[in-house]
């Protein structure tokens, strides 16, 4: 079995808006990979791909040698998802969306006994057990999210935003674990816009604009580009992608707001 | 609040309930290019819907007329006509009302006007029902209304009608505002096998309740008959004292003037109760739907199979929210009355073809309406199954399972009173039920392999309007008649052409029926191998 996701020449249309333009790109086992770019800039729609959700319009998607094509269903089977906003049943509780994960993934009764009760507990969800889904706020739901896509104890998690929401703990508690389940041989990779996130936890990282991958490589390497221009990799990252006239943003802003006086 | 604001806020959650439903749905070509969501195909499919809507509820009201008006008509036809139109338009505006609330409650379309500095966020919502779903209810009695006029040449019955019409639509609305405020499941036990009983128990009771709209619609004389003996204190019955005060009070220009007072009376009441009952949905128009707690602990997982999973998931929507239980029943119930004539032959005479229809109409008009109503039950939870290693053929089979066994419950008890009634050999009551099952289940995937179909690929929420809304209801409804109808004449044609005209009985029971039933059972059987296997196959949801 092939131990990484390929994306080769993939395109993904939206009637005529062109979401994925030419991607070509590998995540690799034992790694966590940040894609990182501005809003609308076709993260989401690549990590949707490449979980088995959406089909590409063109090219091809190779997830451990199975194709998203003709192996969607698979692919779902060994991925875990999480969306920014995570679709779940709000009329269920927590413990009943539990058991209807692991009756459809077919998951073991056992194993996923000891998986659930571990998740819950670290992710402080034991006092939801009963509660209906519907009426949770919206960080405990991302939690709900977050134990279902590691429930069947995937091969490869995709996180989108996923740390939204999330209280301190949480957030900690979903860095050290992506950490740990990358080196024992998991395929990681979230997106985000915000790059301390991205280089706090992330091995490699690739930069998307308009659907097209415009760096991937190491993060070292992208600290050795900022260095020879001598700036900030905040501001590497925001040149790349065309944003970087943020003063100037700032001051036109500002002359359209009064000042208070009191 | 300046109205015109009002009412564009109030079509744009119109628009906002047809986005939410196609959002994923960018595929579709027109002359070559790709077309993506245009915004102002979502303002038009608006205006479409509500013309649809206008144009097939002025058709059932013609329906209605005609099977009431039948030969002769006389001023009890016509005061029976009206009567029923009426209620036909009161119980069509709560649905209404119904889905509406439900509809904005569960996809949180008003939450973005929570933000703005408005007082009074109920008035947008009374102006939405009120425009586009109240005023399409009153095409329901207006073309009849127009008839009674043509045939009693009152011009005061013209405008006191229409009165009733308006009032009417108020008071179903107001009805069905109430109802879905009542039972939208803010309860702090949710889980518990009572709570399940329980949610049972209302969706029966609310059976029960639409069970006597069937049979004032069957015969509205059975309502005008109880009170006619009261005379002028049919002023104090709401749609009873309907014909009373539209027909056989006096018609004196005193007389006149009292009905139209009387019935402005009701209609200042009714616009009263209506928009009291929406002031009261303001709290519950932009919060989060169901707040519940139940006293259970982690005590190991449960593990089943895929069908149950399914079953039990939809069968927990339609049970924890009595709305979501009536508006899957409702559009059934309503369109019975539509279809029974044609196929009912008469009362207590034995007439095994005419309840062989009769029981192909019941099951397939639940069959129109099931699919669709039970796809609703997966409102966002889509875009999880999406991520899912789940087949549609899995999932339709699930949701088939569930309807069946809820079509099973109802109709099952109801065709062996039937039976009964008509004094069918003894033969029929294992039969006849059978049949209902199977024809139930011939049109469930029939419809499911269509309506699967039409989900968008990037599909992330399913609403009422994710296959059609009104329009898609009634093609749906029209698409299944025709072709439940199809083996059916099928098999009566066959069985004239081998049978010659000799009718013959086996066991009591008579052969005609037997041979097409068995005839229209392969063709359907035929007919649902086909589709199952090539419409709702292995794919991935």
């Amino acid at each position: 079995m092939d131990n990484r996701i390929v994306f080769r020449d993939v395109t993904k249309m939206f009637g005529e808006k062109r979401a994925l333009d030419g991607v070509d790109i590998a995540f690799n086992t034992g790694e966590i990979h940040a894609v990182l770019g501005p809003n609308g800039s076709g993260k989401t729609t690549m990590l949707r791909i490449a979980s088995g959700i959406s089909r590409q319009t063109s090219g091809m998607v190779s997830v451990f040698g199975l194709s998203t094509e003709m192996d969607a269903l698979k692919i779902r089977g060994i991925c875990g998802m999480v969306e920014e906003n995570p679709a779940l049943y709000s009329s269920m509780t927590v413990g009943e969306y539990i058991d209807f994960l692991v009756s459809v993934r077919n998951i073991d009764r056992n194993e996923a006994s000891e998986r659930s009760e571990s998740l819950m507990k670290g992710f402080e969800l034991g006092k939801y057990y009963g509660e209906l889904i519907g009426s949770l706020s919206f960080g405990t739901k991302q939690k709900v999210a977050i134990m279902a896509a590691l429930l069947h104890n995937p091969m490869a998690i995709f996180l989108d935003e996923a740390y939204k929401g999330l209280d301190p703990h949480s957030f900690n508690l979903l860095k050290r674990l992506m950490i740990s389940l990358a080196r024992s041989g998991r395929l990681i990779v979230f997106s985000t816009h915000i790059i301390e996130i991205a280089e706090a936890i992330s091995d490699r990282l690739s930069v998307i604009l308009n659907g097209k991958i415009i760096f991937s490589d190491t993060f070292a390497r992208l600290r050795e580009n900022a260095a020879e221009k001598g700036v900030s990799t905040e501001d590497l990252f925001l040149s790349m992608t065309g944003q970087a006239d943020v003063d100037r943003l700032q001051n036109e802003m500002m002359r359209h707001f009064n000042e208070y006086k009191f | 609040m300046n109205i015109s604001f009002e009412m564009r806020a109030a079509r744009q959650i119109m628009v906002e309930q047809r986005y939410l439903s196609v959002r994923g749905m960018v595929y579709r070509r027109s002359r070559g290019k790709p077309a993506g969501l245009d915004p102002r195909s979502l303002k038009r499919y608006v205006r479409i819907n509500y013309v649809v809507s206008w144009i097939s509820f002025s058709i059932i009201s013609l329906i209605l007329f005609y099977f009431r008006s039948s030969g002769a008509i006389d001023l009890q036809d016509i005061s029976n006509i009206t009567l029923m139109v009426m209620i036909y338009a009161f119980f069509i505006s709560m649905y209404n009302a119904l889905l509406l609330f439900n509809s904005v409650v569960d996809n949180g379309t008003m939450r973005p006007l929570e933000a703005l500095p408005l007082g009074s966020p109920w008035r947008i919502f009374a102006i939405c029902y009120l425009v586009y779903y109240g005023s399409t209810a009153l095409a329901i009695v207006i073309p009849s209304l127009v008839l009674d006029y043509i045939f009693l040449g009152r011009i005061a019955f013209l405008f006191s009608g229409a009165i009733w019409a308006i009032t009417s639509v108020l008071a179903g609305g107001s009805l069905g505002i109430w109802i879905a405020m009542v039972t939208m499941g803010r309860v702090k036990r949710a889980a518990g096998r009572g709570n399940y009983l329980l949610g049972i128990a209302k969706l029966a009771a609310i059976v029960l309740v639409f069970g006597g709209f069937e049979l004032i619609l069957f015969d509205p004389a059975i309502l005008a008959f109880q009170f006619s003996g009261i005379g002028s204190y049919s002023y104090l019955t709401f749609l009873a004292g309907v014909p009373y005060i539209l027909f056989f009070s006096s018609q004196s220009f005193a007389g006149t003037l009292l009905n139209i007072s009387a019935s402005v009376v009701y209609l200042l009441v009714f616009a009263l109760a209506f928009f009291e009952v929406c002031r009261k949905t303001s709290p519950l128009l932009t919060e989060a739907r169901i707040i519940s707690y139940r006293d259970t602990f982690l005590n190991g997982v449960r593990k089943h199979g895929v069908t149950r999973s399914f079953v039990s998931k939809d069968a927990r929507y339609l049970t924890r929210n009595t709305n979501n239980g009536i508006v899957m029943i409702v559009p059934a119930i309503v369109a019975i009355p539509l279809v029974l004539p044609f196929a009912y032959s008469g009362g207590s005479v034995f007439d095994p073809l005419g309840i062989l229809l009769t029981m192909l109409s019941l099951s397939a008009i639940c069959a129109a309406f099931f699919p669709v109503m039970s796809m609703l039950s997966e409102t966002e939870g889509i875009g999880l199954l999406k991520s899912l290693p789940v087949t549609r053929r899995q999932m339709v089979w699930s949701k088939i399972t569930l309807d069946t066994i809820i079509f099973s419950v109802f109709m099952v008890p109801a065709s062996f009173f039937g039976l009964y009634e008509i004094s069918a050999p003894f033969l029929y009551y294992p039969i006849i039920p059978m049949a209902l099952i199977f024809i139930f289940l011939y049109s469930s995937i029939f419809n499911f392999s269509g309506i699967v179909r039409k989900l968008p690929e990037e599909v992330t929420r399913i609403t009422p309007d994710s296959f059609g809304g009104n329009l898609g209801l009634i093609i749906t409804f029209v698409r299944t008649m025709l072709f439940t109808i199809i083996p059916v004449v099928a098999g009566i044609e066959i069985y004239r052409g081998i049978s010659s005209d000799r009718p013959f009985s086996i066991m009591g029971m008579e052969a005609e029926i037997l041979v097409i039933a068995s005839i229209v059972f392969i063709i359907m059987v035929y007919a649902v191998f086909k589709l199952f296997r090539s419409a709702s196959g292995n794919s991935a949801v």
